[in-house]
């Protein structure tokens, strides 16, 4: 097991190298000179060539580089241009209400798409069924900030039930929190319930053909365990790995979705800092994403690990 | 060995000779396949008429979205608006005329161009180990990346143009694609005409060019296809953020920015735009999925109900049709 986890961190080696060079240049992509583009058309000609300096823009490309993937290692990642606060402040202050509502979004998820998948696996080609994968064609179209929009329109406008936009901490005042997060929650959740329903259901199909279930229900199994216990076990290593590869797409999508909200994360944050062309907040936001979207996916990989022993064995 | 002698083994080997005997069945023509496919067909045609429309309708009409009425902001729809206007008392329908041209736009360049540049990094990876090396590293390193952010950033620092949106949902979309080229090339290279073809002297070209290309492009097809209906919703995304399509000119993801601010006084403004892009993806999504059918092996003989479709080519040419229900 252990060679195995340390075998999967090497290859993580290559991957962080290839994105930390793309995040950094980022800032040399800019056409013409990034701090003049910072400071506009007016300012002084000394006043570019002092955020030049303090940006670090007359060293040579490489000295740069290091600098800059040193700081990261060590939790550094510069300091705001206009927020008076270091990066790492500012992606702190911003990354609690973007994970609580991929969080919430991805409990929405599961709950809808393990049950449903299962049952329409089950009750192949019923009507279920069909009205289950007719519902994740639609999930696979609609983006989640129409459908947030839609949701908006419907319970924060007309039928006034849920605030449509502002945002309270749930650690603070819970059914408040909850109250502000489970409409964007809902529309994040139910798009990516669309692909991890027809995953599931795929996955459960190839198990109930196998020998072991017929064996299992000969053995007299209840259906509701056969199904649930028996099935569902079995055929979890793609539903965990299609739950893994759409963490990264709900933390982008949770960054898009509450800019509709006007909630408070690292959406807004990524978006001012575009607006403002504050580059080292761009740079660590985006680094930070990523981050957790390489993480958790290694979680996943560890976890198969645990939920399937072949893995560990076989050169994965 | 006496065809009725017992057999020395426990388990009879399944006679592959009946199978073997039975006639071929007659491949149909890839036209009436694609007739027969309900789902590409209807995904094409809605495809083609927004695309039509989009590029047929200004001229003819006179349809201007830039066109400002201030007197007559956030109409509701009426005989000389047909959606209304937006919070400038812009004319909503010319707008999303002009913003389904920029979607289609963005979206069939991006597809087109991350497809050769995937085609081409796929194939080229394959013929170099050292190479492969170095462009799959990099691929998974910016595959990592999330979509979005990506293309948000990019087109951040490249500057807000049209141009560079597309560069930037090309670089994004690019790495995929390659990978997916890579790994169908390299199933092709292990295949026996390969091998035969190389021991003719084949030079390397004549190889990626004759052989494995041609294997390669159903894959490149679909997965362009669906890298269609993905730029097109990451473009409306990006410009509802802002950071997309600049201000002025129209996209989808333009009217629902605006349309957000006076969600309260003119929510049609959303709910009809954001019905264009639903059904425009979802279109895509059907000719994505109706060309997979169209050239997976395995789905092929589920392909036999005439649909709407083929019924309609039936009207048309009724000889094909007889064809079909003989079968």
């Amino acid at each position: 097991m252990l060679r195995f986890i340390f075998r999967r961190l090497l290859s993580l080696l290559p991957v962080l190298f290839v994105v930390s060079v793309v995040i950094f240049s980022l800032i040399h992509l800019t056409p013409g000179d990034p701090a003049r583009a910072i400071l506009g058309q007016n300012a002084t000609n000394e006043q570019v060539a002092a955020l030049r300096e303090s940006m670090g823009l007359d060293r040579p490309l490489v000295e740069q580089y290091l600098g800059w993937v040193g700081g990261v290692l060590t939790g550094d990642f510069g300091d705001s241009y206009f927020l008076r606060k270091s990066v790492t402040e500012a992606i702190g202050d911003n990354a609690v209400p973007t994970i609580q509502l991929a969080v919430i979004a991805i409990i929405v998820a599961i709950v809808l798409s393990v049950p449903f998948g299962t049952l329409a696996a089950r009750f192949r080609g019923g009507r279920l069924d069909r009205s289950v994968m007719g519902f994740t064609l639609i999930g696979m179209t609609v983006p989640s900030f129409v459908l947030a929009l839609a949701l908006m329109v419907v319970f924060g406008l007309m039928l006034r039930w849920l605030p449509i936009s502002g945002y309270v901490n749930p650690f603070e005042d819970f059914a408040g929190g909850i109250r502000t997060l489970i409409m964007p929650g809902i529309a994040l959740g139910a798009i990516t319930a669309a692909l991890i329903t027809r995953t599931t259901r795929a996955a459960v199909l190839d198990v109930l053909n196998a020998d072991y279930i017929d064996a299992a229900r000969s053995r007299g199994v209840a259906e509701g365990r056969l199904l649930f216990s028996h099935t569902l076990k079995n055929a979890s290593l793609p539903v965990l790995t299609i739950i893994g590869l759409s963490l990264g797409g709900l933390v982008t999508g949770a960054a898009v979705t509450e800019t509709i909200f006007n909630i408070p994360g690292l959406g807004q944050l990524l978006v001012t800092s575009i607006a403002r062309r504050d580059y080292p907040v761009i740079q660590g936001v985006i680094l930070f994403v990523t981050l957790i979207y390489l993480l958790t996916n290694l979680l996943i990989d560890l976890l198969y690990g645990i939920v399937d022993p072949r893995v560990r064995v076989g050169k994965a | 060995m006496a065809p009725n002698s017992p057999a020395t083994t426990n388990t009879a080997a399944p006679s592959t000779t009946v199978l073997a005997m039975q006639p071929v069945a007659a491949r149909d023509s890839l036209w009436r396949r694609m007739l027969g496919n309900t789902g590409l067909m209807t995904g094409i045609v809605v495809v083609l008429v927004i695309f039509v429309v989009s590029y047929v309708l200004p001229p003819l009409l006179h349809l201007d979205p830039y066109a400002v009425d201030p007197a007559n902001r956030l109409a509701p729809p009426s005989a000389a608006h047909p959606f209304g206007t937006d919070n400038f008392g812009r004319d909503l329908f010319a707008r999303i005329v002009s913003g389904a041209s920029t979607s289609l736009l963005v979206g069939f360049v991006v597809a087109l161009v991350s497809g050769v540049l995937g085609a081409i990094i796929g194939i080229a990876a394959v013929f170099n180990s050292v190479l492969d090396q170095v462009l799959m590293r990099i691929c998974d390193g910016l595959m990592a990346i999330p979509a979005i952010l990506l293309a948000v950033a990019l087109t951040a620092a490249l500057g807000p143009s049209v141009t560079n949106l597309v560069i930037a949902l090309t670089i994004v979309y690019t790495p995929g694609i390659a990978r997916l080229v890579r790994s169908r090339a390299l199933a092709v290279t292990s295949e026996t005409f390969v091998t035969a073809s190389t021991m003719q002297g084949a030079g390397m070209l004549h190889l990626m060019w004759r052989h494995i290309l041609p294997n390669t492009l159903s894959v490149l097809v679909v997965q362009s296809t669906f890298t269609f209906a993905e730029s097109v919703i990451t473009e409306a995304a990006m410009s509802f953020l802002g950071a997309g399509v600049p201000a002025p000119q129209a996209s989808w993801g333009n009217i629902l920015y605006d349309g957000k601010s006076v969600l309260m006084q003119a929510p049609q403004m959303i709910l009809i735009t954001s019905g264009f892009l639903i059904v425009t993806v979802l279109a895509l999504n059907l000719i994505g999925d109706g060309l997979r059918d169209l050239v997976d092996q395995r789905s092929r003989s589920l392909v036999g109900k005439p649909g709407v479709f083929a019924r309609m080519a039936a009207v048309v040419t009724p000889g094909r049709f007889r064809q079909e229900v003989k079968r």
